[in-house]
């Protein structure tokens, strides 16, 4: 994926603006609560840099971030993105803006990490020259992620994802953050194309969009654009998206940069981004493309769970056809 | 979602329905995948049974046929049947399915769009990728 830019969405900051929801019930005992109060409240500007891991070696890019008045802007290389709770933006030219996730589809709630995941708090290290508080997340009693709280604002500033041998595989962390206003607000672009064809939110979905996968992902969002279907789940922690498409994968146009691997017991393709990673394997009659930030090891098991559509693809073609012979009697 | 259309795509696909009833049968059809995947399984297998070329029957076939057809018509019906199911595996079969070339700019796009939403922190930390030329990411070390 050498063409992609980077660029980061930190901390972002959500105040009342009339667009914004109420802020959400806070749990005073729970440092995630208080992290996510503070990136709703707290203004700030920063550099992000992301270090990842993969088998190439290792990586960094950084990006520039402002958030204040419940807009975040994020610039990496050439590309300008904003976003506030509910839509997503990407900057196209100095004055236009494509609207990459419409508000119609609203804020999602993951579930609840504790079902899954146990939490210790202990004192961090510095980051950005700043005090933390860190948080080990741990699943099964491996230690999962290491989550950085600046003790002065309770913003997220760090977060460490460690593999299943314990091995550091990706960072992102603030490198400089200063909190608090910083010029004026960063103001809200207005959209003036979206990208087509447009997305639709499906109500009512087949088995291939199972509400529940292994390892506790729940789903939380499905949506299509053109023949494509969005699956989003989360565990609480990490979100993953299943995209599927009916048809069978050209092998020959499969992208660049991809690493043959076992996925769903067939042999498929897996692609490192700075946020994640990404498998891309054929079962039955469609293609699937996962993309999560969750370790890999959790993706690909994850992956081999998903019930493929199309096991009776004969079936159904059988089916199709004979239809279509007998109708054209 | 409404259920589907069943036989109403082959209808779609011979331009059988009324103007009405074919605009309402493609929206279904462009929100259903299943419904979708049906009416390209039909029209696929009707193109390709179009395009199968016309065969000759060989000299006095009909005549024989309809020999046997005076004497045996049950095993002339079976016959018919067992030659058109036979059809229908040889059409089910090398219906060549849709061709898939992944792009995964905009799926990942797409994810990182979508999962940025979800209220809390740790999200709110998750890179998001541009689909842009500038080359940013650097390789610092290699194993």
């Amino acid at each position: 994926m050498k063409t992609f830019a980077v660029a980061l969405f930190a901390a972002a900051t959500f105040t009342g603006t009339s667009t914004m929801p109420a802020v959400a019930a806070v749990d005073a005992d729970s440092p995630i609560d208080q992290a996510r109060l503070a990136s709703q409240t707290i203004p700030f500007t920063g550099v992000v840099a992301v270090q990842w891991r993969d088998d190439a070696g290792e990586h960094e890019t950084r990006v520039s971030v402002k958030g204040a008045d419940g807009t975040l802007v994020v610039a990496g290389g050439k590309a300008l993105m904003a976003r506030d709770t509910v839509r997503v933006l990407q900057q196209q030219t100095a004055s236009t803006w494509e609207l990459l996730w419409p508000s119609a589809f609203g804020p999602l709630t993951k579930p609840d990490p504790g079902s899954k995941y146990q939490l210790e708090v202990v004192a961090g290290a510095l980051v950005a020259g700043r005090p933390t508080t860190r948080i080990d997340v741990r699943s099964s009693g491996k230690l999962r992620e290491r989550l950085f709280l600046d003790n002065a604002t309770n913003l997220l500033v760090r977060r460490d994802q460690l593999d299943q041998r314990g091995r550091v595989v990706r960072t992102v962390a603030f490198v400089d953050l200063t909190p608090g206003p910083a010029g004026p607000a960063p103001a809200f672009p207005t959209a003036s194309a979206t990208r087509t064809p447009t997305r639709a939110d499906l109500s009512a979905v087949r088995a291939a969009a199972p509400t529940r996968l292994r390892d506790g992902y729940r789903r939380i969002g499905v949506y299509r654009q053109g023949h494509v279907v969005h699956v989003l789940y989360s565990d609480g922690l990490y979100q993953l998206s299943v995209f599927e498409q009916l048809g069978r994968l050209d092998r020959s146009q499969v992208p660049a940069g991809g690493r043959r691997a076992d996925v769903a017991g067939v042999s498929g393709w897996r692609y490192t981004w700075a946020g994640g990673d990404v498998l891309l394997w054929q079962a039955g009659r469609s293609v699937y493309t996962l993309v999560g930030d969750a370790p890999i090891d959790e993706l690909v098991q994850v992956a081999g769970s998903m019930p493929a559509n199309g096991r009776s693809s004969l079936v159904r073609r059988v089916r199709s056809a004979c239809r279509a012979l007998l109708d054209g009697f | 979602m409404t259920s589907h259309l069943g036989d109403a795509l082959s209808a779609l696909v011979d331009g059988h329905l009324g103007p009405a009833e074919a605009a309402s049968a493609r929206a279904h059809v462009a929100e259903c995948s299943d419904c979708a995947a049906e009416l390209e399984a039909i029209t696929a297998s009707r193109s390709w049974l179009r395009d199968l070329p016309a065969v000759e029957p060989p000299r006095g076939f009909y005549d024989r046929m309809l020999a046997r057809h005076r004497r045996r018509i049950p095993f002339g019906v079976a016959a018919i049947a067992a030659g058109a199911a036979a059809s229908l595996m040889l059409a089910s079969l090398t219906t060549p399915p849709h061709h898939v070339q992944p792009t995964l700019t905009p799926l990942v796009q797409d994810h990182v769009a979508s999962a940025s939403l979800v209220d809390d922190p740790i999200a709110q930390m998750t890179p998001v990728v541009v689909p842009s030329s500038a080359p940013t990411t650097t390789v610092v070390s290699r194993r």
